[in-house]
């Protein structure tokens, strides 16, 4: 039983974490519409400048370190708008999704030429764990489980209440209308990259503080990403942020009837489910966000 | 009627779409608080002419005016901040956004939120069921509904000229009824319309004047009871003077 109760409360943690992620990735497709490969790499690029700025020789605190390293993710993802997705606005999203895939492999390798292929963690100090009935939490868990909780109720605060953020639900639900009402497309297009560069790099900052970072680290959260986007349905933020707990809780739970080596597998799993038996997501398309 | 500076002016206006020309130097004007149709058979160019008026389409040729201003290359949003609105036939909505949220959309350029809430609360005023149903998703509105829905959308942002492209399109002839009454009291709160319709008479029966469009070119153009007797308009645009009397 105390097993159960503390791969619950693991699950809870990578789920928090891969809401995160889904919630990104959603977003940029429901606005843009094409599944972006390159998501998993900002996830990679968040963890690997907050380790920057935590290393020697800057030894710079946590909060500082995570408040650089989004910065640094919104600003690639920018720039990874400006010089090959803004050139295919108007292109078939099967190109849109090749390039992005290419962009993928670029900044996996180079994340590997400046850091190596190494595991790394961050350099905090071991911890024991306290100690909660029947689980056991460290302090680092706590942290990555409100830090979690605060960016998606910031995130549903933007997207519900701010005029920009009802622009954005705006533009996913109906492009056209939303031109003609004088919303500028380019403008929430560059929102959007915003949004999900920073939750994407919050994440991937959480991912390597609960576990470890390497330069590949961007695929396999992708591919949870992208199990939790199916479940939400395709464009649907509420329903990705409902898909990463479901994941997480997934993995962690799924463990104690499957051996341990089948952890990765059962986003792949959910996936050949949802796709063969419910395409259109388990809330469908047309709620939440759009 | 008759002002000394139109509204809105087309002058020897063609345009299309990539290598199809669809409207071929067409003259049109809009005078302030007149409703103006356009009526002519399908495939005419009718909608075409309000994309070209409001920058969804770039003239090939000729010039759009807007209070004398020549706007022929001004992007959609500084025509709307120059006060039209275009209600487009379907998907006129956003589906998944509350009732609420759709007329807050409707006022998208308005930055003080004040006076963003004072014409949703005008707009609430003349449509009560909209603000029943504020809080849900525009989906559950019905088709006629779901008309008076971007009317009132448009309203928010208070234009001088609204544009407005089959508005009575698939609806039953009870609600069409109502939104042609709509439409006359839009008039009435001084605002000049210019609508494109496939209900040709009842067009007319409500407009000031009207222009007929076939093949992208202009073929008649007058004021509307005159039109709607004129002979040549009546057996080849409205169906024949019999028709008249059936409906």
């Amino acid at each position: 039983m105390t097993i159960f109760f503390q791969s619950l409360l693991d699950g809870l943690i990578a789920g928090s974490i891969y809401a995160l992620f889904a919630a990104g990735l959603t977003l940029v497709y429901g606005t843009l519409h094409f599944i972006n490969f390159a998501h998993g790499e900002l996830i990679m690029a968040g963890a690997f400048l907050a380790y920057l700025f935590m290393m020697p020789p800057l030894l710079l605190s946590p909060l500082l370190s995570g408040i650089f390293a989004v910065t640094g993710v919104v600003l690639l993802a920018l720039l990874m708008d400006k010089t090959v997705f803004s050139r295919l606005r108007n292109a078939n999203p099967l190109l849109l999704l090749i390039a992005s895939l290419g962009l993928s492999l670029l900044l996996q390798n180079l994340a590997q030429v400046l850091w190596g292929a190494k595991i790394r963690a961050f350099p905090f100090p071991l911890q024991r764990g306290k100690v909660f009935g029947p689980v056991v939490i460290t302090s680092v868990q706590i942290t990555i489980l409100w830090v979690a909780a605060l960016t998606i109720f910031l995130l549903y605060l933007f997207l519900k209440f701010s005029r920009i953020g009802k622009a954005v639900r705006g533009v996913a639900d109906n492009p056209v209308l939303a031109k003609t009402f004088g919303v500028e497309s380019e403008k929430i297009i560059r929102i959007v990259w915003v949004v999900a560069a920073i939750l994407a790099a919050v994440g991937g900052i959480l991912v390597a503080a609960d576990t470890n970072l390497e330069p590949h680290m961007g695929i396999v959260n992708l591919v949870r990403a992208f199990a939790a986007v199916l479940i939400g349905g395709a464009g649907n933020v509420w329903g990705a942020l409902i898909g990463g707990f479901i994941i997480g809780l997934s993995e962690n739970l799924g463990v104690l009837l499957l051996p341990i080596g089948y952890k990765d597998a059962i986003a792949f799993f959910i996936i050949i489910l949802i796709l063969l038996f419910r395409p259109e997501g388990l809330f469908g398309t047309r709620w939440g966000v759009r | 009627m008759e002002s000394s500076r139109p509204l809105l002016s087309l002058d020897a206006l063609t345009t299309g779409y990539q290598r199809m020309q669809v409207l071929s130097g067409l003259h049109l004007t809009v005078n302030p608080s007149e409703i103006v149709s356009i009526i002519g058979p399908n495939g005419a160019g009718k909608s075409t002419v309000l994309k070209a008026i409001y920058g969804f389409l770039a003239p090939w040729e000729g010039v759009v005016r807007f209070r004398g201003e020549d706007i022929s290359h001004l992007p959609v949003v500084a025509r709307v901040k120059k006060g039209m609105i275009l209600v487009h036939q379907n998907d006129n909505i956003f589906s998944g956004l509350t009732l609420h949220e759709n007329l807050e959309m409707g006022g998208y350029l308005i930055a003080r939120g004040s006076l963003l809430k004072e014409r949703i609360d005008s707009v609430y005023e003349q449509f009560p069921f909209l603000y029943k149903k504020r809080r849900q998703a525009a989906r559950v509105l019905s088709g006629g509904e779901r008309q008076l829905l971007a009317i009132g959308m448009a309203l928010v942002s208070e234009p001088e000229l609204i544009l407005l492209d089959e508005p009575s399109m698939g609806l039953a002839p009870r609600m069409m009824a109502r939104i042609f009454e709509w439409v006359g009291r839009i008039h009435e709160m001084g605002k000049s319309i210019l609508m494109v319709e496939q209900n040709a008479r009842q067009a007319l029966a409500i407009s000031h004047r009207g222009y007929v469009l076939d093949l992208g070119k202009n073929r008649f153009e007058g004021r509307a009871t005159d039109l709607l007797e004129d002979p040549k308009v009546l057996s080849l645009y409205l169906g024949g003077e019999n028709s008249h009397e059936n409906l």
